[in-house]
């Protein structure tokens, strides 16, 4: 029988390292792939709808973690001007950090900003006690928690944003 | 690894003549324990990934670890509920990967998966790879490409012959890890499988550029290993545009 590595890849006798393994800087979480065991939820629970189609059956795999948008911020300057974001229900971080859900690239945003939250299908924006404020519309003083009404202008560092709601 | 007796295996990746980086990616898997094993069977799996800054490589890469890992973590069962299970587990890792790395957004990749267990076939399949079966001669589809040419050859607009040569034949209908939810096919009812059955899966850079009859040619008759290494090698003779990646497995 061929020699096959951890993965199952087949390799040459010769070899002692897979070079199919070596590629990308992705790694599992977690102990080494074959005993990984991952917190699973029971196959039951599985988001599985099944479409009406003859002889094979198409499932839809749902996306578990998002919420759904509920209104969008359009970047209207700054190196990302043209961008669009979306605001998810619940709440939603903006800064500059990479773990943000509305990522700003700005010198001038701090790392977590400000929040904006939807609930009762109302938006309020809360400065995170952020290093140079947040606007709403044409305020000279920052705000510290502001109900954002469709069409608002946010100013964040010296990115602004449209707000949109749903 | 060691691999039980019960089947021969082969598989190769290629890069191609092309691309400067592999987007392809594979792997085979039993689990370790013998119980297990008679629970879960033996998986194969492979993934053709897409997207920039290394995204392509990084959600096949996911796609097949996350299939893999999952489906072999799931309560015993039926195979088919594990495999829906496993998929929509891919299918969210790699949506919050491109969530924790906003400069991967938008990538997303195939994913084929054949679960072989006591001679029985189940597969979990999104995107254009393919699962084959190889059996007295003949060579047969499972998978169903989720692909806009597919579209158009189940309305009855184009037949599968200018389908394979149409020139927007790469644009996908399905993939795992992209925004919103994604269909995917599962097998309905497990295939049995007999001795000398061959499974073989690929990715678009081999099925694109080889077709049925030589991998029926190849596969049906040389040892997996060479098999795989002669269709890679076919591949890359008639132009190699793609990644190229297939598996071969024999029932014994």
């Amino acid at each position: 029988m061929a020699k096959f590595c951890a993965n199952g890849h087949q390799m040459e006798d010769t070899w002692t390292i897979c070079p199919y393994c070596q590629k990308t800087g992705y790694q599992t979480p977690g102990a080494p792939p074959m005993k990984t065991r991952l917190e699973s939820e029971p196959a039951s629970s599985a988001p599985a709808q099944s479409a009406p189609a003859p002889g094979r059956k198409t499932v839809l795999l749902t996306d578990k973690r998002k919420p759904p948008v509920v209104g969008w911020f359009v970047a209207l300057t700054g190196e990302q001007k043209g961008e669009d974001f979306r605001i998810r229900d619940g709440q939603n971080i903006i800064g500059s950090a990479s773990d943000a859900d509305i990522v700003l690239r700005d010198t001038a945003i701090s790392s977590k900003h400000a929040s904006l939250r939807y609930k009762d299908q109302k938006f309020f924006i809360t400065d995170l006690d952020s290093t140079n404020g947040t606007f709403v519309n044409d305020g000279n003083d920052p705000v510290a928690r502001e109900e954002l009404k469709d069409n608002d202008i946010v100013r964040i560092g010296d990115v602004t944003l449209k707000f949109k709601c749903l | 690894m060691h691999i039980r007796p019960g089947i021969e295996l082969g598989n190769l990746t290629d890069i191609g003549c092309h691309r400067d980086e592999n987007q392809d990616y594979y792997c085979y898997a039993e689990p370790e324990d013998e119980e297990e094993f008679a629970h879960k069977g033996r998986l194969a799996v492979i993934a053709d990934g897409m997207g920039g800054h290394e995204g392509g490589q990084v959600a096949s890469r996911i796609a097949v670890e996350r299939v893999r890992d999952a489906y072999l973590a799931q309560p015993d069962g039926d195979p088919r509920e594990n495999l829906i299970a496993a998929f929509c587990e891919a299918h969210s890792a790699i949506q919050q990967y491109a969530h924790d790395h906003p400069e991967l957004e938008g990538m997303g990749t195939t994913c084929t998966c054949a679960v072989l267990k006591n001679n029985q076939l189940y597969y979990g399949h999104v995107g254009d790879s393919r699962l084959y079966l190889l059996r007295q001669g003949a060579i047969s589809l499972v998978t169903e490409d989720h692909s806009y040419v597919q579209g158009l050859v189940r309305q009855g607009m184009l037949t599968p012959e200018e389908a394979a040569v149409h020139p927007q034949r790469n644009i996908l209908t399905a993939a795992l890890g992209t925004e919103s939810a994604v269909p995917a096919d599962f097998s309905q009812e497990p295939m049995p499988l007999a001795p000398g059955d061959v499974l073989l899966l690929c990715t678009d850079g081999l099925h694109g550029l080889v077709s049925d009859r030589d991998l029926l040619f190849s596969a049906g008759g040389s040892p997996a290993g060479d098999a795989c290494q002669e269709l890679v090698k076919m591949a890359k003779n008639r132009g190699g545009f793609d990644n190229i990646t297939v598996q071969i497995l024999r029932i014994l």
